[in-house]
């Protein structure tokens, strides 16, 4: 076993992780930057601050819907062309919002052909194709690795977006970009070219798509996991878009804070995201997920009860950074482990859009809640409800053949 | 090759790759010789508070905004056209927007976040 876990990579392994982590990394990175478009687009075309967050939440989820068809054609007809298709819609979304001259544009392409290009693109695929044909002692490590390299595409990104907008503009920046993500293109030929060719030891699965889909959702423990991903999509997206707001209106904190919360959540997520991945080789997969869920909620309630400082949030976001993404290497994890690999893309695709439901729903409740009462603090407790909720769904969730705890990688 | 030296070799990699795409950004990113308003200035290390402040000075108009937290990085503001090229002609090695360098702390969403909840 142990010789097997040391048991070097092939080279078609070696580039097929280099390029997915270059796609992962290339995607979540543009995706991360576009926010510094708003304040430069609305001083020269009608985009307003509101327009601009609609067009971003439809990005997300456009993200969502299409990412269980971009599964679905990627099992099919193998990933390669999809992602190629990904990587040239997203460079045209980024040329379409160069070209932008109002909202209907910047609809069309910030938020339609962005949207369709990082689901077709995107790391959940590279991930899926890491579990379905990496050697099993590899998988968790590589998701670990694929995950944690979207992470490392925002501070890939951002610090090279914002001098570029302010020298050059944001249409040539826009530009800038497109070409940026045309790379992905020929990257994504690393990937599997057919459905059939994407593991040796996997048969295809050639049943209609109608009959693979009751199976999956007739299944108990598949449902259990689209449960708990809903609430990471709603416990992340209500801390992303409305910390800031509550750490300034209701804690009266500095307005720097919130941006360092941001930025150690960040950091800290690309630690959690790969040492979550390698635990996801070696650990009982849903124990792990139910850990991270009971942490978020420990630590948010911790938060809440204690007094509030500036120590304490910067604490808060190096801890939940580091339980960010790490959801996600063991949820594609099981997800193979309870139907195999051969419709794994399309099965988490459902998975995750799950997630961008729960995102959409906890932004939106996010700030109806606050404009109500006028405060954070019942969607607080809330998400550390929902927290528990899924640390309690993923305790049926089997993981055969998994021990609590093992030093050797699981197969 | 094996996992671990993988990843370092791809931690190596993606950092030159960073260094050298950031050193693009700082080349091509600064704002034009007459540009004016707020903006970030780098000016050499070595310079004292004296002589940072006596480049600033030379516009009457020009003004300390808040400094950062390295000591030769400043946000200052004129409204003279070109006052960003007089700064670099005194000796300034770089002005930016002075959101430039903003994203080292916020992120692409939290952007957003801010500015809607602004």
């Amino acid at each position: 076993m142990e010789r097997q876990a040391r048991r070097p990579l092939s080279r078609a392994f070696v580039w097929l992780l280099i390029a997915g982590v270059l796609i992962s990394l290339v995607n979540f990175g543009i995706r991360s930057a576009l926010g510094h478009f708003q304040l430069p687009m609305s001083r020269t075309i009608d985009i307003s601050a509101t327009t601009f967050g609609f067009v971003l939440a439809v990005q997300n989820l456009i993200w969502g819907l299409a990412q269980p068809v971009a599964g679905r054609l990627a099992d099919r007809y193998g990933a390669a062309w999809v992602m190629a298709a990904g990587g040239a819609i997203y460079a045209l979304g980024m040329l379409g919002l160069g070209l932008s001259s109002g909202p209907v544009w910047f609809m069309l392409s910030a938020g339609i052909l962005c949207g369709l290009g990082i689901a077709f693109a995107s790391f959940n695929l590279v991930i899926s194709v890491y579990g379905r044909v990496l050697p099993p002692e590899h998988r968790g490590w590589a998701m670990g690795l694929g995950t944690a390299a979207g992470s490392l595409g925002q501070f890939f990104f951002n610090p090279i977006v914002q001098p570029l907008i302010g020298g050059l503009g944001w249409q040539t920046t826009a530009f800038i970009l497109a070409v940026a993500a045309l790379p992905m293109v020929l990257l994504a030929f690393a990937f599997p070219r057919s459905g059939q060719a994407q593991a040796s030891e996997v048969a295809s699965d050639h049943r209609p798509l109608g009959e693979i889909l009751r199976e999956a959702f007739a299944n108990r423990q598949y449902l259990l996991l689209i449960a708990g991903f809903f609430v990471c999509g709603f416990q992340l997206g209500f801390i992303t878009i409305h910390m800031p707001r509550f750490l300034s209106e209701e804690l009266a904190m500095p307005d720097y804070l919130s941006a360092w919360f941001l930025a150690l959540v960040g950091a800290f997520n690309i630690i959690g995201a790969y040492t979550a991945g390698t635990l996801t080789g070696r650990v009982h997969r849903s124990r792990l997920l139910g850990v991270i869920y009971l942490g978020r909620s420990l630590m948010i309630t911790a938060f809440l009860l204690l007094p509030a400082s500036q120590s304490s949030v910067l604490l808060l976001g190096a801890g939940l950074g580091l339980l960010w993404l790490s959801t996600v290497p063991p949820t594609n994890s099981l997800v193979s482990h309870i139907f195999g690999t051969a419709n794994l893309a399309m099965l988490f695709g459902f998975v995750f859009l799950s997630h961008q439901i729960g995102s959409f729903i906890a932004v939106w409740m996010g700030g109806l809640l606050f404009d109500l009462s006028g405060s954070y603090r019942i969607l607080w407790w809330t998400i550390v409800a929902l927290g528990v909720y899924a640390w309690l769904v993923h305790l049926p969730i089997h993981d055969k053949g998994r021990r609590l705890w093992s030093l050797q990688p699981a197969a | 090759m094996t996992a671990a030296g993988l990843t370092l070799r791809l931690v190596a990699i993606l950092l030159a790759l960073w260094l050298l795409f950031f050193a693009l950004a700082l080349r091509f990113g600064q704002l034009s010789e007459q540009a004016s308003g707020t903006m970030l200035t780098i000016f050499p290390p070595h310079w004292t508070i004296g002589e940072r402040f006596e480049a600033l000075h030379t516009d009457p108009q020009a003004g300390l905004v808040r400094t950062t937290f390295l000591p030769n990085i400043w946000v200052v503001q004129s409204d003279s056209a070109g006052f960003a090229g007089a700064l670099r002609q005194r000796g300034a090695w770089g002005v930016y927007d002075a959101q430039s360098f903003l994203s080292w702390t916020f992120g692409g969403c939290g952007l957003v976040g801010l500015w809607s909840g602004a």
